[in-house]
C-alpha cells in the first residue's frame, strides 16, 4: 500500500512538476483547448521521436489526458510518466522495443515475491558491474521543494548520504537489493525497497505528516520561482527555511531573520521595518499576498505582523529586482501564505510568554483549502495585575488574524482570497497612548491559457491607521488625540509566456490608488482647549507597465532584461500654494494657491525603469553575476525621528516633491564547495539616490497644510560589499554574514535655512560600517536542537550636545552637526534550544518546546542617546546629562511551545 | 502561584528598558558667545546678560566681561548698558524706555573686537491679561523613593486664562507663572526665620499654539501649581542634629502669592522660543524628534564664522499677581489681587534670620 502511495505521489509530483515548470514547453502536435492531449498521443510522439515501438492496451489510457511536454522530456522519464498513470511500468524487450505493463515490476525480489521493489538502472546491465552509482534527488513531495540535509542510508552499508543544497545525493553502492531508508526532521520517514541493477537514479519524496497529493491541483505559477534561480541579491526563505530560522522571542520571525542576511539591518530591537543597503524602512515593499502593508511590527519592532505558522515562502530583493515589482526604491520582500492543498485538517500554534497563535488550515472537497490563523498578546491583562499605578495604566498588546482561501476551480484555473488584519497599542502610564492598525485583502484569480501562457491578476487593498493620545494630567488644556491613515488599493495583471526553453516573457500592467489622510487633530477631554484641525487628504494613482526576458544565451550565460515604465498623477481635491522663485519656501514666501478639484490632476511624475541582471557560469560551482535596477518611488514616509515610528506619515510626491529615484549596480561572485554544501558569495553594491526627503531643522510635520516649506530635497550614495558564506548539511548548519558599508547623504540648497551641515556630504541615520552575523544551528540527535547567533554592528550615527547655555533658567543644550558622533557598537548573543516531543509518524500531535536566551552576556546595546534635563519645579536651572537608553539590557528568558495536529 | 510567575516573567520583560548615563568623547565643539536679553515696554531697568558657552560636560559659567553693549532705537538714540555684575548689563531707567511700535536693534562688541548684532526687533502694544480662573484638582508629581521614581498626587490649582486672538495681527505670547510660597520657620531655640520657595509650573517655555489656535477666544492654560503646605515641606519637623539629638522646627505657612506674567512677543522671538521648546518638550523617549541647532536673531558681523547663540527679545508685558486664599472642603481657591510683583527680583529660596527680607510680600 505504502509503495502504491508513494507511486501516485510520484506520479502527481511529476504532474504537478511539469504542471508547474514545464508548462511552457514546445508545442509540436494537436492539443486541447487547454492544452492537454490525451496519453496515447503521447506514446505516438514518442515513438516518432525516439524511433521506438512501445507496446501498451490503449485502454488503459482511455480518457487520460498529459502536457503535451511530457513527450519532450528523455524517454525514460516519459515512459515513467505514463506507466505511473496505471500503477505499471516499463520493460525493454529489444534495442527498439518497449512494454507497458500494468503491474509495477517491483516483483523481482528472488526472495519475496509480493515485495515492491524500485528498480534501479538497465536490467541488460545487471551482473557487467560489482557497484553502480545511484543519483538522485529527495524533494518535499508537497512543494517539490529540494530537501537539504536529508539522510539516506542504504542496508549493508555503512556510511549515509546526505543530500546537497539542491537535494541532491549520489551513493556507489553494491548492485543487488537494498532497503533505502531516507529521513530528516518534520518529515515522515520514508522506507522503500530497491534494486539496483546498473548506474540509475532515485528520485525520493518527503512528506510532512500526512500532507499528500492524490491530484493535480496546482495551476498557479508564482513570479518568484523563475527569479530566485538566476538572481543575484535575492535571499528566499521556504517552509523549510522558515523552520530553521533562529527563534525570536520564541517564534519563527521572518522579517527579523532576514536582517540576520547580509545588506539588512534593523536599528535594534526596537524600531518599526528593516533597512536594506542604506535604504529607509519605508523603502522596501513588503508583500503579503501581493498586498504591501505598511507597518511590518507589533510592539513597535520587537515582533513582526506576520504569524509564522501561515507562511509558506518568503523572498527578499535586495537588488537587481525584476521589472514585475516596482513602487519602492530598495528592495521586495514577498511573502507568501500557505498554499499547499492538504487532505486533512491541520492545526498549528504556539504558547509562549508574550502571545500566543493559533493556526487551522481545512481542506474541502480537495479542492479548496480555508486557512484561519491569529495572534494574541496578552500582555495588558499581565499589566492590570501589577500593584503599580503607572504599570496597571500602561499597556503593549497586539493582535493579528490572518485568512487565507484557496480554491482550484479546475486544472486550469485557481482562485485565491486573503484577508490579514493586525491591531497594536502601548501606553504609557495613560499618558502617551499608541494604537495602531493595518487591514489587507486580496483576491487573486490565475489561469493558464495553454502549456506556454500564463495569467494572473489580482486585486488587493491594503489600509493603515495611526492614533495617538497625548494626556498630560499637569496640562489638560493640552490634552490632544491624533489621527492619521492611508488606503490604498492594486490592481495587477501579470502575465508569463515561455515560447520555449531559452525564454521566459514575463509583462503586466498594474496600477495603485492612494488615499492619504496625513493627520487631524481633536481635543482629548472636557479640559483640552485644543481645536479640532484636519489637513487635507493627499490622493495619487500609481500605474506602470512592464515587460521582461529571462533568456539563457548558452549553458554558460543567462540574461534578464525588462523595462518599467511607471507613472504617477496627484490627484486633487487640493489646494496648491506658489512660492516666489528664488526664495526658501516659507508661509512667508506664499504668492498665491490654485484649487484643484477632485480628481484633477495637479502633477504628473514618471519614468523608465530598466532592469537588467546578468549572469556568467564559470563553472558548474561559480558563476558571476552582474546586476542594475532603477526604480522611482512615488510615497515616502516622512519621520522627524531617527527612528520611524507607527505614527509617521506617508507623503506622495506632489508639486515639489520630486519623486525619489533609485539607481543600484550590484556585481557578485558566488561559488559553492563540497559538493555545494557550502556556498558562498561576494556582492559589491552601489546605490545611487535622487530626491531624497529630508528636513529642515525643526520641521514641524504633523498637521502642516503646506508640509513643502519643512521637507528639503537632498541626494545619497550607498556603498557596500557583502561576504556570506553558509554550510546547508551536517549537525552544524549555519551562515556568516559580513557587510562593510557606508551610507551619506547631502543637501543641494543654496539657501543656508534648506542646507544641512552646510551641503557637505554626512552619514545617513542608517549608516554602518560593519555588521557581522554568525547564525549556528546545531542539531544533537531528532529531538534535541541548539542554535546560536551573534550580532555586530558598528554604532549608528548620532548626533549629540557638545556644547549648553542659559536662557531665562532653562538650560538649553547647542547639538552638533548632523551625525557627527558615533553611538557605541551594537553587539549581542542569542542562544535557543529546542525540543521536539514525539517524532513518531502516526503520532497526531506533535510539538516541541523552545528555550531561548537573548542577549545572553547583558550587553547593554544603545538604541538610542539622548539629552535629559533632571529638572524639579524648585530647580530652576536643572541638571542635564547624556543618557544611553537600552532596551534589553540583561539577558532574557523567553520560552514558547508550538504544537501541531 | 502561575499567574505571580508569568508576572515576573512579564516584568523581566517590559521592564528592561532602561537609561545609563553616556559621557562620549566631544571634539571640536564650537565656541559661541550667549546672549540673553529682555527689554519690555516697563519702566525699569533692563538686562542684557552676555556669557561664553559651556562644554556639555562641564558645569559653571563664564560671564562675558567688559563688552560694550548698547540698544540702537530705529530712528531715534543709542543706549548703553552698564556692567553692574561679570556678564549682567542693565539700562539706566531714567535714560531708556522702550517705546511701543519702536523697533531696536543690539550691538554687541566683546573684548577680542568681534561685533554681534541682533535683527531689528519691534515691540508690539501691549495685550492686558484676561481675567484668570482656578480650578482646584490635584495633580501628580514624581520623586525619588529609593531610587525608583514614585508618583504621588498633590491638591494644588489649575489656572487659566482666556486669550482673544480675533482680529489679532501679532497673536504671539509668551507667559510665565511663578508660585511663591513664603513660610516662617521658628525653632526649639528662641530663633526664627523668614522663608520664601518658588515654584515654576512650566517644563518649557508656555506659548501659545498659533498653530491649533490661531483666531478667536481660547482658553490658555498658565500650568497647574501645587497649592499644599506638605508640598513645600511645611509643616513641623524633627531635624536630628550631630550631637545626635532632635530638634522641632515649626513651619508656618505666611502666604501663598502667585504671579503671572503675559509677554506679547514679535514673530522671530516667538519662533525662537518654539524652536526651544522642542529640546525641552522631548520626552527623552524613543520616538523624540531629531535633535538641532537653535540659533537665536543674533550674528556676529565681523566674522561670519563665530557662533552666537541666544536671543534679543521685545516684548510687552501685562502682570498680574495674586494672593491664594483655600477655601476648604471647597472645589477652588480664592484670588485675592495684589500689587504686581517681580518674581525675577527674588531669588529662587532662601531664609532670612529675624527679620523679614526686603522682597517680603505682604
Amino acid at each position: 500500500m505504502n509503495s502504491f502511495c508513494a507511486s501516485i505521489k510520484t506520479v502527481l509530483l511529476l504532474l504537478f512538476f511539469f504542471y508547474c515548470t514545464g508548462a511552457f514547453a514546445q508545442k509540436t502536435g494537436n492539443a486541447s483547448e487547454d492544452g492537454f492531449i490525451p496519453a496515447d498521443s503521447i506514446v505516438s510522439r514518442l515513438e516518432t521521436k525516439h524511433h521506438v515501438k512501445i507496446y501498451y492496451n490503449p485502454l488503459w489510457f482511455e480518457g487520460k489526458v498529459l502536457l503535451p511536454e511530457i513527450a519532450d522530456m528523455p524517454l525514460n522519464e516519459s515512459l515513467q510518466v505514463l506507466a505511473k498513470i496505471i500503477g505499471g511500468s516499463v520493460e525493454k524487450l529489444s534495442e527498439s522495443g518497449l512494454i507497458i505493463v500494468p503491474v509495477s515490476n517491483e516483483n523481482y525480489s528472488a526472495a519475496d515475491e509480493s515485495a515492491g521493489y524500485y528498480r534501479i538502472g538497465d536490467i541488460m546491465n545487471y551482473g557487467s558491474k560489482n557497484s553502480a552509482l545511484v543519483k538522485g534527488q529527495v524533494i518535499n513531495g508537497s512543494t517539490g521543494e529540494s530537501i537539504i540535509g536529508a539522510k539516506v542510508q542504504f542496508t549493508g552499508i555503512k556510511r549515509s548520504f546526505e543530500t546537497d543544497r539542491n537535494g541532491k545525493f549520489s551513493a556507489n553502492i553494491p548492485v543487488g537489493e537494498h532497503n533505502v531508508k531516507v529521513s530528516y526532521p518534520g518529515f515522515e520517514e520514508n522506507e522503500l525497497k530497491v534494486k539496483v541493477f546498473s548506474d540509475g537514479d532515485l528520485n525520493i519524496e518527503m512528506f510532512i505528516k500526512n500532507i499528500m497529493l492524490d491530484e493535480v491541483s496546482v495551476t498557479s505559477v508564482k513570479v518568484d520561482q523563475y527569479y530566485r534561480r538566476t538572481k543575484m541579491s535575492v535571499m528566499n526563505f521556504d517552509v523549510k527555511t522558515i523552520k530553521e530560522l533562529p527563534s525570536n522571542f520564541g517564534e519563527k520571525d521572518v522579517i527579523k531573520a532576514m536582517s540576520l542576511l547580509p545588506g539588512v539591518q534593523t536599528t535594534g530591537e526596537f524600531g518599526a521595518g528593516f533597512n536594506v543597503r542604506g535604504g529607509s524602512s519605508d523603502q522596501n515593499l513588503v508583500l503579503l499576498e501581493d498586498v504591501p502593508v505598511f507597518n511590518t511590527s507589533h510592539l513597535f519592532g520587537l515582533t513582526s505582523i506576520v504569524n509564522p505558522d501561515g507562511i509558506s515562502d518568503a523572498t527578499l530583493y535586495k537588488g537587481g529586482i525584476p521589472a514585475v515589482y516596482g513602487e519602492r526604491a530598495s528592495s521586495i520582500l514577498s511573502i507568501q501564505m500557505d498554499n499547499d492543498q492538504i487532505k486533512k485538517t491541520q492545526v498549528k500554534g504556539g504558547i509562549g510568554l508574550i502571545n500566543s497563535r493559533l493556526s487551522i488550515d481545512i481542506p474541502v472537497k480537495d479542492k479548496l483549502t480555508i486557512s484561519l490563523g491569529g495572534r494574541t498578546s496578552y500582555s495588558d491583562w499581565m499589566l492590570k495585575q501589577i500593584p503599580d499605578v503607572d504599570l496597571s495604566k500602561s499597556s503593549a498588546g497586539f493582535n493579528d488574524y490572518n485568512a487565507f482561501i484557496s480554491y482550484n476551480i479546475s486544472r486550469r484555473d485557481k482562485l485565491t482570497l486573503f484577508a490579514y488584519a493586525s491591531n497594536d497599542n502601548f501606553s504609557i502610564s495613560g499618558m502617551h497612548n499608541y494604537s495602531y492598525g493595518n487591514l489587507l485583502g486580496s483576491v487573486n484569480f490565475s489561469h493558464r491559457f495553454s502549456g506556454k501562457l500564463y495569467s494572473s491578476i489580482s486585486a488587493g487593498i491594503s489600509s493603515y491607521e495611526a492614533r495617538l493620545t497625548e494626556k498630560d494630567t499637569l496640562k489638560l488644556a493640552n490634552a490632544y488625540k491624533t489621527y492619521n491613515s492611508l488606503l490604498y488599493k492594486s490592481l495587477k495583471w501579470n502575465w508569463i509566456y515561455k515560447p520555449n526553453e531559452v525564454h521566459i516573457l514575463t509583462f503586466g500592467a498594474n496600477a495603485f490608488l492612494y488615499d492619504i489622510l496625513p493627520g487631524k487633530i481633536a481635543p482629548s477631554g472636557d479640559d483640552s482647549q485644543v481645536h479640532s484641525e484636519r489637513v487635507p487628504s493627499e490622493h495619487g494613482l500609481e500605474w506602470a507597465v512592464f515587460a521582461g526576458n529571462d533568456f539563457k544565451m548558452n549553458s554558460r550565460i543567462s540574461m534578464e532584461i525588462g523595462l518599467r515604465y511607471s507613472g504617477f498623477l496627484f490627484l486633487g481635491k487640493s489646494v496648491v500654494y506658489n512660492y516666489k522663485e528664488g526664495e526658501p519656501r516659507s508661509e512667508n514666501t506664499i504668492i498665491d494657491s490654485a484649487v484643484y478639484k477632485s480628481g484633477e490632476i495637479v502633477k504628473q511624475w514618471g519614468g523608465i525603469e530598466p532592469r537588467v541582471s546578468f549572469r556568467y557560469n564559470i563553472n558548474v560551482n561559480s558563476s558571476l553575476r552582474l546586476s542594475y535596477n532603477r526604480i522611482n518611488q512615488y510615497v515616502n514616509l516622512i519621520s522627524a525621528t531617527s527612528v520611524a515610528t507607527p505614527t509617521d506619515l506617508w507623503k506622495l510626491s506632489d508639486k515639489y516633491n520630486r519623486p525619489l529615484v533609485n539607481d543600484q549596480v550590484a556585481v557578485g561572485y558566488f561559488r559553492d564547495f563540497a559538493n555545494k554544501n557550502f556556498e558562498t558569495s561576494v556582492e559589491v553594491y552601489f546605490k545611487n539616490y535622487q530626491h531624497v526627503i529630508d528636513y529642515k531643522s525643526g520641521a514641524q510635520l504633523f498637521l502642516s497644510r503646506h508640509i513643502e516649506t519643512e521637507l528639503i530635497a537632498a541626494e545619497g550614495k550607498s556603498f557596500g560589499v557583502e561576504l556570506y558564506g553558509k554550510k546547508n548539511v551536517g549537525k552544524l548548519t549555519g551562515w556568516v554574514s559580513y557587510t562593510l558599508s557606508k551610507s551619506i547623504r547631502r543637501t543641494i540648497s543654496d539657501n543656508p535655512v534648506e542646507q544641512i551641515n552646510k551641503n557637505n556630504w554626512f552619514p545617513d541615520n542608517l549608516d554602518r560600517l560593519h555588521n557581522l552575523v554568525i547564525n549556528a544551528g546545531y542539531s544533537f540527535n531528532k529531538r534535541w536542537k541548539l542554535g546560536a547567533t551573534f550580532t555586530y554592528n558598528t554604532g549608528r550615527p548620532v548626533t549629540l550636545p557638545e556644547i549648553k547655555y542659559s536662557i531665562k533658567d532653562y538650560q538649553i543644550a547647542y547639538y552638533s552637526d548632523r551625525n557627527k558622533y558615533k553611538m557605541p557598537d551594537y553587539h549581542r548573543l542569542d542562544l535557543s534550544v529546542s525540543r521536539y516531543e514525539s517524532l513518531k509518524l502516526k503520532k497526531k500531535w506533535k510539538g516541541y518546546w523552545t528555550f531561548s536566551i537573548i542577549n545572553v552576556y547583558g550587553r547593554k546595546n544603545a538604541y538610542s542617546i539622548f539629552y535629559q534635563r533632571d529638572r524639579s519645579p524648585f530647580d530652576f536651572g536643572g541638571r542635564s546629562a547624556l543618557y544611553k537608553l537600552y532596551i534589553i539590557g540583561r539577558p532574557l528568558p523567553t520560552f514558547t511551545y508550538n504544537f501541531v495536529f | 502561584m502561575i499567574t505571580r510567575f508569568l508576572t515576573y516573567l512579564l516584568l523581566s520583560f517590559m521592564l528592561f528598558s532602561c537609561r545609563e548615563a553616556y559621557h562620549p568623547e566631544l571634539y571640536d565643539a564650537p565656541k559661541a558667545l550667549v546672549v540673553e536679553g529682555l527689554i519690555t515696554d516697563e519702566l525699569r531697568s533692563h538686562t542684557i546678560k552676555v556669557s561664553r558657552a559651556l562644554p556639555f560636560d562641564s558645569v559653571g559659567l563664564i560671564p562675558e566681561t567688559g563688552a560694550e553693549v548698547f540698544i540702537a532705537e530705529k530712528g531715534g538714540g543709542l543706549y548703553t548698558f552698564d556692567e553692574v555684575k561679570p556678564g549682567k548689563y542693565v539700562s539706566n531707567p531714567a535714560k531708556f524706555r522702550a517705546r511701543t511700535g519702536s523697533a531696536y536693534t543690539l550691538t554687541i562688541r566683546t573684548k577680542d573686537g568681534k561685533v554681534y548684532k541682533s535683527s531689528e526687533q519691534t515691540l508690539f502694544p501691549r495685550k492686558e491679561f484676561s481675567e484668570i480662573t482656578n480650578t482646584r484638582r490635584t495633580g501628580k508629581y514624581p520623586n525619588t523613593d529609593g531610587g525608583e521614581i514614585v508618583y504621588f498626587n498633590v491638591p494644588g490649582s489649575q489656572f487659566m486664562t482666556s486669550l482673544d486672538l480675533t482680529s489679532d495681527t501679532n497673536p504671539y505670547y509668551r507667559f510665565s507663572s511663578i508660585l511663591v510660597s513664603q513660610f516662617v520657620m521658628e525653632r526649639d531655640t528662641p530663633k526664627i526665620s523668614y522663608c520664601w520657595q518658588k515654584f515654576n509650573p512650566d517644563d518649557y517655555f508656555n506659548i501659545n499654539d498659533i498653530k491649533y489656535n490661531s483666531s478667536g477666544v481660547f482658553q490658555h492654560d498658565l500650568g497647574f501649581c501645587p497649592v499644599d503646605c506638605v508640598f513645600y515641606g511645611i509643616y513641623t519637623k524633627e531635624l536630628r542634629v550631630a550631637s545626635g539629638a532632635t530638634i522641632k522646627i515649626f513651619n508656618t505657612l505666611d502666604k501663598f502669592v502667585i504671579s503671572f506674567k503675559q509677554y506679547r512677543l514679535n514673530k522671530e522671538t516667538y519662533e525662537y522660543y518654539k524652536s526651544l521648546n522642542k529640546q525641552l518638550e522631548a520626552k527623552q523617549q524613543i520616538f523624540d524628534p531629531i535633535p538641532f541647532q537653535s540659533i537665536g536673531n543674533l550674528k556676529c558681523i565681523s566674522d561670519p564664522d563665530a557662533l552666537v547663540l541666544g536671543i534679543f527679545e521685545v516684548s510687552a508685558v501685562s502682570n498680574r499677581t495674586f494672593r491664594i486664599n483655600p477655601l476648604p472642603q471647597q472645589d477652588s481657591f480664592t484670588l485675592q489681587p495684589i500689587d504686581p510683583l517681580d518674581p525675577d527680583t527674588i531669588v529662587n529660596s532662601g531664609k532670612s534670620p529675624f527679620v523679614k527680607p526686603k522682597t517680603w510680600i505682604y
